[in-house]
């Protein structure tokens, strides 16, 4: 192993490594704030990434009917779930929210699939199609218990996986896909080959990064959010509700996912099954950030991509077991330094 | 003139057993009116009943006219009504500044909210030399103080409070009581509830004593303080050997 | 109301009739049902009883499954053999991971199971050694050919015999004296380890134990089927053993057989019907599963099998009739020196000191009062001194020796037993189980043992004492009623009888009165009265003025963290200090 394989193993870890640290904050953002470990983020990434696939070659992505069926549920949870005589107001709103606008964004996926559109367009259409899935995984599968433990929530979460994957096989089909780069461009740096579409990747997980940070520590907005996790009783007692936190994060997370999946696809081949891989990478980093902190969950992420680059250059078959086993020993770390107290429970 | 808060007949506990048994009372716009008993009588459960925490089984409460017995907590909390629990529920891990400006979350646009966080620190100075500190390392008066002008924030017309005075010392609990006046100036009417009798009654417009659940006696604050009955419902219940003990405490009352 | 023996007998009978006359494919269904039953009853031990998730199990089946593939396939050895090698593989492996894994709490403990299990996983499936993702093939049957006639029935019989007897060996295990520490582990930890249970310990044992009825499923199914690859191995498939578990019940050990036969038959049925009606590839059964899942944690929480359980009638424990002796004593310490010293005992949680440079002393033999208004620090103080929450600064001493710091099972084994103000009972024990938790240090048998029913002897001793003290306090027509179904001034009662179990010579009690009514306070005074006559020191926390001034011989008054003033009932009572702290005043 010499200087410039080192490097470009580690350009590689970086570059996988700023995808997973996109998932790792967002997978924090999750759980600071409704408590959910959500192990499905991967499936974001999934739906993301083939929906961009299939756009560019000219199909319409399956992603359309499974937002227009989640849609329709989730109005249909939602006037079921109102008291009657607000069941008209309910409706109106649901309506416009998870009828409407999803039919709308399905129009433009399917007027992208008829006639060709720039890539980047195609990207945005892609992304578009899956952040309106977030809240609406929150509205049936969580939001009914959201007073649960940590660990319903968690159970709850493999479940939503497993649906999620069955649809994901029955829309997507069982062949992998890979798509252009975006930025098509490289250059050279030091004798190194530095790809347009790794530099796309950095800025991508910088600017998210960026804007996490805008939002949680400058905005009010992103502030309630915290203290729903905080303290849920003080957060409702100033007026926070709840529930629309918890469906905000959930579409933030399914807005970072699926910009994952973008930018990943043009990487590597992804298959409808390949969300539980990338979302427990994801998932080590946000663990070594204790599930709270996004700087520790962002170093981590970086790191997970470093460690898998290397390993897999020595010893490929065992990367996948060594990354797992590697958690452990990390949450022993973290059980350890707070004994008893658990990320994010309150009083 | 109807009252700002009314409640009628109201039963109410946790897990199926009711601790409240046909509580009514009335909160008057612009008075402070306060719910004192002893430890176990249900006074928090009656606030955090009002503040829509926990269901009520029976009974109904109005605010400002409107049924409300059933509604979320937030939507009473943007209708005006403010509460400051026992426990005080402070967001522990965040700062001064974040606590109070959260309690203004209600209000609208930023400008108005910076102006509110100067009301804040005007009526509470001792938090504006504490700005950047974490609630969860205040002492126990100022995590009061930080919980009052929290809920101060948020523009509430009755403002509820649980215990104000638990864990302060003396001068600290005058003080506070003394700032809870000031708040009926500001136009704020308080339903307090207090195990701090006396200074409750003192401050106080009207009070109600509760007993094991129920209104037991009532009346302006002034006759309250008089009464020897209040004395035993405190030190000793109401069996007979406390009647004795009352009178030979007669001396204490004012 | 089916009886018990009843049930049990039938199904048995009917099981036995299916492998016998349904046709072949059934039987191969009814033996993985019986294969996956295994694995499930452990999961409700360790989710629905021990209140622990694991993602993980099915590695360990993996484990029992590819140690016996590579001895037998590979290396030529005997299936008996193979036997011990998936024995002792997989039951290292569970105490070696049980031991790491449950020094993480909560989450962090799931999120761990969950790791080894991936990580497992991959290791067998990438091992050129273990045949990667091929896997093991010709794994040899086991030396009885008739086993596997009659397309394998017999083997099917093995199977469930291993199942049952597994099972009722678990059932007989949570009836013991440790299976009362078990069940409380999910509701009361704090409280078992006041009651001398080492809770870290036994979790690690019932996962060790979990893990070898998974590698004996592992065992059986090698030799079954004649091959092992990883698929079966992997993650998918322990979240589906927890399906079972929780559809099942978790929490009713035969649950886990409920689970595993409607898994198994709807995932069957969803396999054959869907693509009918859909018409497609697609992993539909495992959607719909999901969402009846799903469906399951929202509305039926607590599974199948509570339902079931409750057409069927349960016997009572048999307690014998004469009363046995109670636990002796230990005698007094030397006269003269305080039973209980606290010395500048200080308690900082950040800003706030909840309990400052307090000092008081408690003389043997006397019952001694902590009151003080609301916020006074009496709780905290009361914690220190039972050692759930450790001292910032200051000692407590118990004869002369320092408690603080000790440990909640150590302060047990001295002798100090305690009450909680938010009761601590489980509410799906009978009141009888729930008080015999507290003589918990004072039997030895374990959970083989009580597999095994050689328990019962030292049983039927901790029942009596017991029943004994559930007389004293004058509970004993609720005796095997499940304590859940008390009020609350009853179970406070039982929280009363639980500690007086162990015979202590200090009795910490926790707000006793509070929920009592009128007579029952009187009677739990007397009660206390009595106690302090055989020698018993009583220290309490009260609220109530009543109940404290008519009983205790000394009051300590708390107000601030600090102590306010203490003395006789008497004395506190005319005290203008303390009058002034409960009513209320100003300053100056």
């Amino acid at each position: 192993m010499d200087a410039s394989i080192a490097a470009i193993l580690l350009q590689d870890g970086l570059t996988n490594g700023a995808i997973y640290m996109l998932l790792a904050l967002a997978l924090v953002l999750v759980f600071s704030v409704t408590r959910v470990l959500f192990l499905p983020q991967g499936e974001f990434v999934v739906f993301g990434a083939l929906g961009f696939a299939l756009l560019l070659k000219g199909q319409l992505p399956g992603t359309v009917w499974l937002l227009l069926t989640f849609g329709a549920m989730t109005a249909v949870f939602d006037v079921a779930a109102a008291a009657p005589r607000r069941r008209a107001a309910v409706l109106l709103r649901t309506a416009a929210l998870n009828l409407a606008l999803p039919s709308a964004i399905a129009a433009a996926a399917w007027l992208a699939s008829r006639h060709p559109v720039p890539p980047s367009l195609a990207a945005l259409i892609a992304v578009a199609l899956v952040v309106p899935l977030g809240p609406m995984i929150y509205r049936i599968g969580f939001m009914p218990m959201a007073h649960a433990s940590i660990l319903t929530l968690m159970i709850i979460g493999v479940t939503v996986h497993f649906i999620l994957v069955g649809m994901s096989l029955f829309f997507f089909g069982p062949e992998g896909m890979r798509a252009e780069p975006l930025v098509g461009a490289g250059f050279v740096f030091g004798g190194l080959i530095i790809s347009g579409q790794s530099l796309l990747v950095y800025a991508v997980a910088a600017a998210v990064a960026a804007g996490l940070y805008l939002l949680f520590e400058r905005s009010v907005y992103g502030k309630a959010l915290r203290a729903t996790a905080v303290n849920r009783t003080g957060a409702r007692l100033a007026g926070i509700r709840t529930h629309v936190a918890g469906k905000l994060a959930f579409g933030l997370a399914a807005a970072i996912g699926a910009v994952c999946g973008v930018l990943m696809v043009s990487l590597t081949t992804v298959y409808y099954d390949s969300g539980l891989a990338i979302g427990m990478r994801g998932f080590i980093g946000a663990v070594i950030g204790a599930l709270v902190s996004f700087p520790g969950a962002a170093a981590g992420a970086l790191a997970v991509g470093a460690v898998e680059s290397f390993v897999s250059f020595f010893y490929s078959s065992m990367k996948d077991a060594a990354l797992f086993l590697l958690i452990i020993p990390i949450l022993l770390y973290l059980s350890m330094s707070r004994p008893g107290a658990v990320a994010g429970e309150e009083e | 003139m109807s009252a700002l808060l009314e409640v009628d007949g109201l039963d109410a506990g946790y897990g199926g057993v009711d601790v409240l048994r046909q509580v009514s009372l009335q909160v008057r716009a612009g008075t402070v009116v306060t719910v004192i008993g002893a430890n176990g009588a249900g006074k928090t459960t009656l606030l955090n009943t009002l503040a829509g925490l926990l269901p009520a089984h029976h009974g109904a409460v109005r605010y400002q006219g409107a049924d409300v017995t059933h509604a979320d907590t937030e939507d009473r909390v943007f209708l005006g009504m403010g509460l400051v629990t026992e426990q005080r529920n402070l967001f522990g891990s965040m700062t001064v500044q974040d606590n109070l400006w959260l309690g203004a979350f209600t209000q609208r646009a930023g400008r108005r909210r910076d102006a509110l966080l100067e009301d804040a620190y005007r009526l509470f100075p001792r938090l504006r030399e504490r700005k950047r500190q974490i609630a969860s390392t205040l002492s126990g008066g100022e995590r009061q103080m930080l919980a009052l002008g929290r809920a101060f924030l948020g523009r509430p017309r009755l403002l509820m409070l649980d215990e104000p005075s638990l864990g302060l010392a003396p001068l600290v609990v005058r003080d506070t009581l003394a700032t809870i006046a000031a708040l009926r100036d500001e136009g704020i009417s308080v339903l307090l509830v207090e195990q701090n009798a006396r200074a409750a009654l003192r401050i106080a417009d009207y009070g109600y004593v509760l007993e094991n659940g129920r209104v037991v006696l009532q009346g302006p604050a002034s006759e309250l303080l008089a009464n020897p009955a209040v004395t035993a419902s405190y030190l000793g219940g109401s069996a007979p050997q406390a009647a004795g003990a009352a009178s030979a405490r007669a001396g204490f009352k004012e | 109301m089916i009886q018990r023996r009843t049930a049990f007998c039938t199904g048995l009978a009917a099981l036995a009739l299916c492998i016998a006359i349904v046709p072949a494919f059934y039987v191969n269904l009814i033996a993985y049902i019986g294969l996956y039953s295994l694995v499930a009853v452990g999961l409700v031990l360790l989710t629905g009883v021990a209140g622990v998730t694991s993602f993980g199990q099915a590695a360990f089946v993996g484990i029992g499954a590819y140690a016996t593939a590579a001895l037998t396939a590979l290396l030529g050895w005997s299936p008996w053999m193979g036997l011990l090698a998936s024995l002792a593989f997989s039951g290292v492996s569970a105490l070696v991971l049980g031991l790491i894994t449950f020094r993480l709490s909560g989450h962090y403990l799931a999120l761990g199971t969950m790791s080894w299990g991936l990580g497992l996983y991959y290791m067998m499936g990438n091992f050129e050694a273990l045949g990667g993702h091929t896997g093991i093939a010709g794994v040899p049957r086991l030396p009885w050919q008739w086993l596997y006639a009659h397309a394998g029935r017999a083997y099917c019989a093995l199977i469930w015999v291993v199942a049952v007897a597994f099972i009722v060996a678990v059932e007989r295990m949570l009836a013991s004296r440790k299976g009362r520490a078990i069940r409380a582990l999910k509701t009361g930890q704090q409280m078992a380890e006041s009651f001398g249970v080492n809770t870290y310990w036994l979790k690690v044992q019932i996962f060790t134990l979990t893990g070898l009825a998974a590698g004996l499923s592992g065992w059986l199914y090698a030799h079954y089927i004649g091959f092992v690859n990883p698929t079966p191995f992997g993650i998918y498939f322990s979240i589906e053993y927890l399906f079972m578990a929780v559809l099942g019940g978790a929490g009713y050990v035969w649950g886990a057989v409920v689970g595993a036969t409607a898994i198994t038959l709807l995932r069957h049925l969803l396999q054959d019907l869907l693509p009918k009606v859909l018409g497609s590839a697609g992993n539909f059964d495992i959607v719909v599963l999901g969402a009846i899942l799903m469906f399951v944690l929202h509305r039926a929480r607590n599974g199948i099998a509570p339902w079931l359980a409750r057409r069927i009638h349960a016997p009572r424990l048999a307690v014998p009739s004469r009363l046995s002796r109670l636990m002796p004593r230990r005698p007094p310490g030397a006269s003269g020196r305080p039973l209980l010293e606290l010395e500048h005992v200080t308690r900082r949680f950040g800003g706030l000191v909840a309990v400052n440079d307090l000092s008081f002393s408690m003389q043997e033999g006397e019952i001694l009062g902590l009151i003080g208004p609301n916020g006074a620090g009496k709780s905290t103080t009361f914690n220190l001194i039972t050692n759930v929450l450790a001292t910032s600064a200051g000692s407590v001493r118990y004869r002369g020796r320092r408690i603080d710091s000790i440990g909640m099972r150590a302060v047990a084994r001295m002798g100090i037993a305690r009450t909680f103000q938010h009761v601590q009972i489980v509410p799906g024990m009978t009141v009888l189980e729930n008080v015999a938790l507290g003589a918990y240090l004072h039997g030895g048998k374990g959970l083989a043992a009580a597999a095994l029913r050689l328990d019962r002897a030292e049983e039927a001793g901790l029942l009596a004492a017991a029943a004994a003290q559930i007389r004293r306090v004058g509970l004993e027509e609720k005796m095997h009623e499940p304590a859940g179904s008390l009020a609350l001034g009853q179970q406070r009662l039982v929280e009363v009888a639980r500690a007086l179990v162990p015979a202590p010579s200090l009795l910490l009690l926790d707000e006793p009165a509070a929920g009592l009514r009128h007579l029952e306070k009187q009677q739990l005074a007397s009660l206390l009265k009595n106690l302090r006559a055989e020698g018993v020191s009583i220290l309490l926390v009260e609220h109530d003025m009543d109940f404290v001034m008519n009983l205790v011989d000394n009051l300590v008054v708390m107000s601030f963290g600090q102590k306010l003033a203490c003395g006789t009932p008497r004395e506190i009572r005319s005290n203008p200090a303390v009058i002034e702290a409960y009513l209320g005043g100003e300053a100056a």
